[in-house]
């Protein structure tokens, strides 16, 4: 026994070192995961308020871009008003809501922290769950993708952008249909890649690669990038295409956050369905 | 010694800020140049820090350092094994004669070619251990490989500027 103790006293400090090493290596992990829960992230309190006061000076800044970018959005929202379309047929329309149902909701948001030179990026929004956001929310900016929530304080929340190498996004060639999947790889914010789309499909350079509204956190037909270029690896049947993001990753300033309001019964019915094909 | 803890306490909390608020927004080249100016702050702890306190401190700075990044655990980890090597370095590194008492490992006390190869060293093992354990994978191996050699040579002309602004070789003395 004293041999043992003294073989620990000997090591100690490797000992130490080791523990640290696991206890840091085990948050990493923990927080590469996606479906994490921890509260260490810039979503709490204390960066969250730091963040925002910096934002706030910075904003100052270039209040003049951003006006600008308010004035086109407004000159665009007031001329898809409904005075502004003339009738075409005398035909009645009539719009129950029992016909139709409303399924998203845009909640905005303002940036307050942003990077896009690291492999795992984050944005922080200052919305937060007393303003509506949830996790699992889909984040769009002038109707294309910017990324989802990933963790939500009283009064912030870190959003997972497309340009972080965790990510993923379930999307479609606008054109023919056909499905894939875009990941990051971490090296240019300005391009991202689509792979698994069938070899039955023909992509043009240019074409537009948009949502394809399987997933809760977006609705169909949000733009995420045109091609740039693709290929067929020898001895595969999908292709791999790289697209040129349509998002400028480097100046967001607001963004909207969606609320699927039938995410959680289209979750269920899908937990159901694995239930019973598992058992 | 109470006034040299709190010295090192403000100049951490300070760095911590400094990167998390300005460093890590700067894009620079496209972020080929990502300095880590806050390792300043536990490259500055006293020569006669115990060793276990190098490899706390540093586990409590990175987490901090990855608070404001969303990195939970790479800084962390980082700086763990910092604080395992930082004083395995001072004892390699030490003059023949050993440190003098009060010496505190800057380019004024011991020295530009000290410095250098000490600051050197540590933040180049440091920035490697971020820049692979973020990817947690070795490709894209050269470019990533140049992302850290430019970086550390980012971060190490911020620390030796740095101790030119602030420090000077009388600094010790009148303590």
């Amino acid at each position: 026994m004293r041999s043992l103790w003294q073989l620990i006293y000997r090591y100690h400090i490797f000992l130490v070192f080791l523990l640290l090493e696991v206890a840091a290596i085990a948050l990493l992990i923990r927080n590469n995961n996606y479906q994490r829960a921890t509260f260490v992230h810039s979503a709490n309190q204390v960066t969250g308020n730091l963040y925002e006061k910096r934002t706030e000076i910075a904003e100052y800044l270039k209040l003049q871009s951003i006006n600008e970018e308010l004035a086109k959005e407004n000159a665009r929202l007031r001329t898809a008003k409904g005075p502004n379309y003339q009738k075409l047929t005398d035909d009645l329309y009539l719009r129950e809501d029992t016909l139709y149902l409303l399924k998203y909701e845009y909640l905005s948001g303002r940036v307050i922290n942003n990077s896009v030179n690291r492999p795992n990026n984050y944005i922080t929004i200052d919305k937060g769950s007393k303003n509506g956001i949830q996790k699992e929310m889909g984040v769009v900016a002038k109707g294309s993708v910017v990324g989802i929530v990933k963790d939500v304080s009283d009064n912030f929340a870190s959003v997972m952008p497309l340009i972080n190498t965790n990510m993923r996004v379930g999307v479609k060639l606008k054109r023919s249909g056909e499905t894939g999947e875009v990941q990051w790889d971490g090296s240019d914010p300005a391009f991202a890649t689509v792979r698994d789309i069938s070899r039955s499909a023909n992509p043009l350079k240019g074409d537009s690669i948009i949502t394809s509204g399987f997933s809760t956190y977006f609705p169909e037909g949000i733009l995420v990038g045109t091609v740039e270029n693709y290929r067929i690896p020898e001895g595969e049947n999908f292709y791999v295409i790289d697209i040129r993001l349509t998002t400028p990753f480097h100046q967001l300033n607001y963004i909207e956050v969606i609320h699927n309001i039938l995410a959680d019964e289209q979750l269920e019915l899908e937990a159901n369905q694995e239930e019973q094909n598992g058992g | 010694m109470g006034g040299e803890v709190v010295r090192n306490i403000l100049r951490l909390v300070f760095l911590i800020l400094v990167q998390g608020l300005i460093v890590n927004r700067l894009d620079l080249w496209q972020g080929y140049i990502l300095p880590s100016v806050y390792i300043f702050g536990l490259l500055m702890l006293p020569i006669t820090t115990p060793r276990i306190l190098y490899m706390v401190i540093g586990f409590a700075v990175g987490a901090a350092v990855d608070m404001f990044t969303n990195t939970l655990g790479v800084h962390t980890s980082a700086c763990v094994f910092l604080g395992f090597i930082q004083p395995l370095f001072l004892l390699f590194l030490a003059p023949r004669e050993g440190y003098e008492v009060g010496q505190r490992p800057t380019l004024q006390d011991l020295g530009m070619g000290w410095y250098i190869t000490f600051a050197g060293i540590l933040t180049l093992a440091h920035h490697t251990w971020v820049f692979f354990i973020e990817l947690m994978r070795f490709t894209p191996f050269f470019e990533t490989l140049a992302k850290i050699l430019l970086s550390t040579l980012a971060t190490l002309v911020l620390m030796v500027l740095g101790q030119y602004l602030i420090y000077t070789p009388n600094d010790r003395r009148k303590q």
